[in-house]
């Protein structure tokens, strides 16, 4: 799945003073599907050999590191915020 | 409709981004991100003055990390958002309101100023103050008269004289032909104020008469504003809120 990105800004027609939230939203960027693997071994017993094997779910690729550019919009300076996704500005 | 852009980074791949929003119309006359250029804002409570009053930007350092809008609609209502990463460097812009002054200096008995400011206040992250610039002799000699200064110890320098004007301690300091005047009774004892009113002439009579000023100067210009040094990558606001000059010659 291609990885994509969307930004929102809510209020979409904001009025003096009020503060402008830029989101950030990625999607596609998904941790890997598990795996299924088996683990062969003998155990001998005896002088006899006993094949044995089990199965196990091992993790899929973990998901891409993600870094957000502060938004740039002619009239507006955004600051980020203690969420990284999400940027503010107060409209002048 | 205005466009807001950004762009995000997801393991390596730069992904772009847009959004649209509706900007109400501006509530200043005049927004600008440049360096330079001024623009006239006639102005009833600047009087006794050679000109109509002028706001410009004045960046002329810090890098291409310092940005800076103006928002002005009069020299007693603008302000600038600006973003300086100087790591506690030199003044990079001094936005302003100015107009030229034009007569000998002791032609005046007084020159009665008041200003309301706001500048952000945590000197471990910025180094700014608002003041004023006064220019004589044709460009020659520069008096600064700083009112309210966020600013680290490393811009502190000594004095070389005191004085008290209207019944509060100043002292000044000299950089080569620029003459600062702070106030309180040294750099260790600032009393900055946000809102104030001062007489300009007993700063110039005491100097002409103590030799920091050359005798019989005459008056260049005059300006109200914000140097600006850093901000360590933060926008802050550094904003006038009123401002008053009466020139009475």
């Amino acid at each position: 799945m291609p990885v994509t990105a969307t930004l929102t800004v809510i209020p979409a027609a904001p009025a003096h003073g009020a503060t402008v939230t830029a989101t950030y939203a990625v999607q596609g960027n998904s941790p890997g599907p598990g795996s299924s693997a088996t683990i062969s071994g003998i155990a001998t017993v005896g002088g006899q050999d006993i094949q044995v094997s089990t199965t196990v779910t091992l993790p899929g690729a973990p998901a891409l590191p993600e870094s957000y550019q502060v938004p740039a919009c002619q009239g507006l300076t955004f600051t980020a915020t203690a969420d990284p996704h999400v940027f503010t500005a107060v409209v002048p | 409709m205005t466009t807001v852009s950004g762009q995000v980074t997801v393991g390596g791949t730069v992904i772009p981004v847009t959004a649209q929003v509706t900007l109400p119309s501006s509530s200043y006359a005049w927004v600008t991100t440049a360096t330079s250029g001024q623009k006239d804002f006639p102005y009833a409570k600047i009087t006794g003055v050679a000109s109509t009053p002028w706001i410009g930007p004045n960046v002329w350092s810090g890098g291409p990390t310092y940005k800076q809008t103006l928002y002005a609609n009069s020299p007693g209502d603008w302000y600038v958002s600006v973003s300086a990463n100087t790591n506690f460097g030199g003044v990079a812009a001094y936005p302003n309101s100015g107009w030229n002054q034009g007569k000998a200096v002791d032609a005046y008995h007084s020159i009665v100023t008041s200003w309301s400011v706001s500048i952000p206040a945590d000197s471990t992250k910025v180094a700014g103050w608002a003041g004023y610039d006064l220019w004589f002799n044709n460009w020659a000699d520069e008096v600064m008269i700083l009112v309210d200064i966020t600013a680290p110890s490393q811009y502190n320098s000594t004095a070389v004289a005191t004085a008290t004007f209207g019944g509060m301690p100043w002292h000044l300091l000299v950089f080569g032909s620029e003459r600062v005047w702070k106030p309180g009774t040294d750099d260790q004892h600032l009393i900055s104020r946000a809102t104030g009113s001062l007489d300009v002439q007993p700063f110039l009579t005491w100097m002409e008469q103590h030799g920091y000023l050359p005798a019989a100067s005459t008056w260049t210009a005059g300006s109200f504003g914000f140097e600006v040094c850093d901000t360590h990558a933060v926008t802050q606001e550094f904003r006038v809120r009123d401002f008053a000059w009466a020139a009475a010659a």
